[in-house]
């Protein structure tokens, strides 16, 4: 079943078109990747599913509803969660706080302030930050805000997870857990998930499905196996010296058999 | 221990025995002070439900509305030609409160877009607007020449009880107010989108909705202060019903006490407030020097406010709030 | 008429944007809304007064004199309290310098009292008839002498190594440290040669209007105006917007009556805000719409 659904997204600022007719389709349980190079559209293209940036498209669907036109809270609200590359804890209130926020303002009501904390800690836990629950966020390293940020997202209890880059600045300890924790979340709690990610390894483990992007286009989606060796996507990260160098590779391969 | 745990612990038992010494002191005081200090007192009220309005506004929600005093007026002009056209004090008192909630959608929608600075002084360029909007409309409401409320025939000693009563009540609906919203959950959202507007947006909390509504609360407190003052005045000119020095001593005070806390405000306005009465008294020729520094003393030695300051009120939460 | 009426407009709009760079220079370097500039320019008023009343010296030579008083004044708030509070709060700052204003009014009062006091000279009935209209020599001088002022800070910021390291510090601070700036040392500069300029808009105000010590409060909400309309740290925006607003007022007050005048220049303060707030010239750097 197609969880999200975007036909033609396309955003563009002042003179600059960040997305160009881009089609995305997210099936139900994927854990999608979306990769590109630096200043490809990968974060705008949340920003628009999510609502926070101005984004034309013929269709915008999530669930079988129409979201285009709706704003960033009633997405939220549908079950749409997402972290922030640079993370927006909520710096004056505590981590159980922050947390709590989530599941307090999700679509889902919980009924009482007593399951609104056990939401909250439950969501710690998974993350693995529980111990921090009385800290504010000043307070954690950079990777436990990362997970700060993601805790708040699963509090939400959302059927759909966008993820950006939250193993930026992680040691790879820290890029091992987190590779753990999104298998979890997708195979254990049942969250389809849209990872934006620079490190290769963890998207070649995670996804089932990447799309490339390449300034605001979509040229390339597939299974991971396929993209790393696609001549486009080759010749978007390392230029076309490469990507020719790909192609007479495959050419012979070709030959061979 | 958990941040909403340490809340429903309770304050320390020292300001449990001083809160009901003042409480006490309160309902007592209009039998036992002089007209005069009834006065003052009824002042520090009345610059405490300022102060909580602007708390309500700038310390939970995020935004420094210093042209708040722009309700200040609306509620004393309101007062005042509602009972111009007939209506007894009681009502015309209350129809301020649609009012204010009326000019703090309309103004709230366009204007709470604007962040930091820019939105602080378009409440200052607001305030001002209305000030001259009223001089210029004149008819009803005086215009420059200011208009007098009907004069209470129950003579002055009766009439500043009840004065200093209706203040009492709404600096209690203010202050109750502040307190609901720093246990529930609009409070929480309100305070996750001072701290990031995105951030809150996309855990479901309806951002521009939640704004509006902190500011038609903020300024409706606010203009039933303004409303009694001109009662209780009974005349009143916009130079003095729209001074922004209003909103902006109640600012201070509220920084001197605490921002973001319940009960702050209040400390800060009587602090405050006993401070330029005693001043005004005896020092009136330097009083907006001492004023002035006094302000710039708080600002750069206490950000944080007296009340984090002082040890025997229980915080919640061990790090410094920071204002930014 | 209507003729005059620009004429009066442009002339005390080139002296109102000279009023406001240096307010607008604080604002677009440092981010500080600085409410004591109106008192920076009343005091500026009355070391031009003080000089002229007591040693006779025309007003127009006062004018390096309330220069040099104000910026050291300046420089000093900014080193030893402006710096201390930016630390913590920008917002902070705007509640600090209120009190300064508060502070130097009744200072003033104390030396001056609060009469008010004029600037009469020997030229200072006398006009120049240019087809209909009467420009007053004292008017065209104070226009000339504000556009100078407004050229050299100009050539200031581009043409010395004061200037530039302002200007770096203002576009990026952590960049201006790295090459060895000190972004301090730069504010309290900046924050000193806005009152200088505050000073000498003073002066040359001290021959058009009548001295008090509440005179600064009267040009702050114009100050405020033509900061946003020229966007906040341009130069060339404050001279262009000073004189818009000047024309605007004069018109106002021309079509709608003198009452008018500044309600419609707050109804435009607003606009501009909401719709507009980098105004004329300005980068959409500060206070973005979220």
């Amino acid at each position: 079943m197609t969880l999200l659904e975007g036909k033609a997204v396309s955003v563009s600022f002042g003179g600059v078109q960040a997305l160009s007719a881009v089609d995305l389709s997210v099936l139900e349980g994927d854990v999608l990747g979306l990769i590109g190079p630096n200043g490809a559209g990968k974060t705008t293209l949340l920003n628009a599913i999510s609502g926070l940036c101005p984004a034309r498209s013929e269709t915008l669907k999530f669930n079988g509803t129409e979201i285009s036109r709706l704003k960033p809270h009633r997405r939220a609200k549908l079950g749409i969660a997402r972290t922030f590359q640079v993370v927006k804890p909520f710096d004056r209130l505590t981590v159980v706080e922050n947390v709590a926020v989530g599941a307090m303002f999700s679509g889902h009501k919980i009924p009482t302030r007593s399951r609104v904390i056990e939401r909250a800690r439950v969501a710690l836990e998974q993350v693995g930050i529980a111990s921090k629950a009385d800290l504010f966020p000043r307070q954690l390293t950079l990777s436990e805000r990362q997970q700060l940020e993601l805790a708040r997202a699963l509090a939400m209890e959302p059927a759909l997870l966008l993820l950006d880059e939250v193993m930026a600045g992680l040691n790879h300890a820290e890029i091992e857990k987190t590779m753990a924790l999104i298998h979890h979340i997708n195979k254990n709690l049942g969250i389809t998930i849209v990872v934006v990610e620079h490190v290769m390894k963890a998207i070649m483990n995670v996804c089932n499905r990447i799309v490339v992007l390449h300034f605001g286009k979509k040229i390339a989606e597939g299974a991971p196996a396929r993209i790393v060796e696609s001549p486009e996507v080759i010749q978007a990260y390392l230029g076309k010296r490469f990507a020719d160098r790909q192609r007479r590779d495959q050419a012979q391969r070709a030959a061979q058999r | 221990m958990a941040g909403f745990e340490k809340k429903d612990a309770g304050p320390a038992l020292p300001s449990i025995v001083l809160g009901a010494a003042v409480l006490v002191f309160l309902i007592l005081a209009p039998f036992v002070l002089s007209n005069y200090w009834l006065r003052v007192l009824t002042s520090i009220l009345m610059y405490g439900v300022v102060a909580q309005g602007l708390n309500i506004i700038v310390g939970y929600t995020g935004y420094h509305a210093f042209g708040n005093s722009v309700f200040f007026g609306i509620g004393a002009y309101s007062t005042g030609v509602g009972m111009a056209l007939g209506l007894p004090f009681g009502l015309a008192l209350a129809l301020t409160v649609p009012v204010a909630v009326v000019v703090a959608v309309m103004v709230g929608w366009p204007l709470l877009r604007l962040s930091g600075h820019y939105f602080a002084i378009a409440t200052v360029a607001l305030n001002m607007a209305m000030m001259e909007m009223v001089i210029n409309v004149g008819g009803i409401t005086g215009g420059a020449q200011g208009l007098a409320l009907p004069i209470n025939p129950m003579g002055p000693a009766v009439l500043y009880k009840i004065i200093y009563l209706v203040m009492l009540l709404i600096l209690a609906g203010a202050t109750a107010t502040v307190y609901w919203l720093d246990r529930g959950s609009l409070g929480y959202a309100l305070r996750a989108l001072r701290d990031s507007e995105q951030g809150a947006q996309v855990m479901g909390i309806n951002t521009t909705a939640m704004k509006i509504m902190a500011w038609a609360a903020s300024g409706s407190f606010t203009a039933l202060a303004g409303g009694v003052w001109a009662y209780w005045f009974t005349f009143i000119e916009p130079s003095s019903a729209f001074d922004i020095n209003i909103s902006i001593k109640g600012y201070v005070m509220m920084l001197m006490g605490g921002l973001g806390t319940v009960f702050g405000p209040l400390i800060g306005a009587a602090f405050l407030e006993l401070f330029a009465t005693i001043i005004w008294g005896k020092f009136l020729k330097i009083h907006l020097l001492i004023l002035g520094m006094l302000i710039v003393l708080v600002v750069t030695l206490m950000p944080q406010g007296l009340l984090h300051h002082l040890r025997w009120f229980k915080r919640r939460g061990k790090p410094k709030e920071v204002i930014r | 008429m209507l003729f005059q009426t620009i004429i009066n407009g442009l002339l005390l709009g080139g002296l109102y944007a000279t009023a406001t760079i240096g307010f607008s220079m604080v604002w677009g370097v440092m981010g500080v809304i600085n409410l004591a500039h109106g008192a920076f320019i009343m005091i500026g008023a009355y070391v031009g007064y003080w000089a002229f009343a007591h040693f006779g010296l025309d007003p127009f030579l006062t004018i390096p004199l309330s220069m040099a008083v104000l910026f050291v004044i300046g420089y000093l708030l900014q080193e030893l309290l402006l710096n201390r509070v930016m630390r913590t709060s920008l917002l902070l700052s705007l509640i600090l310098t209120f009190g300064l204003d508060m502070f130097f009014i009744n200072v003033v009062i104390l030396l001056f009292s609060s009469d008010f006091h004029s600037v009469n000279t020997s030229y200072t009935g006398s006009s120049l008839k240019v087809g209909t209209a009467f420009i007053p020599y004292v008017r065209l001088l104070t226009f000339t002498f504000a556009l100078i002022l407004a050229g050299g800070f100009y050539l200031f910021l581009r043409r010395t190594r004061a200037g530039h390291a302002i200007l770096a510090t203002a576009l990026d601070k952590e960049t201006a440290r790295l090459m060895a700036i000190n972004p301090f040392r730069v504010y309290s500069l900046t924050f000193g040669a806005g009152a200088a300029l505050a000073g000498a808009a003073g002066s040359l105000a001290a021959m058009l209007f009548p001295i008090s010590p509440i005179m600064g409060r009267e040009f702050i909400g114009a100050v405020f105006v033509i900061t946003v309309l020229g966007g906040i740290g341009s130069v060339e925006g404050c001279v262009l917007a000073g004189l818009l607003y000047g024309l605007i007022q004069a018109l106002a007050s021309l079509v709608l009556g003198v009452s008018y005048q500044n309600i419609v220049a707050f109804i435009i303060f607003l606009l501009i805000l909401v719709l507009r707030p980098q105004g004329l010239f300005g980068k959409r750097f500060y206070g973005e719409i979220s």
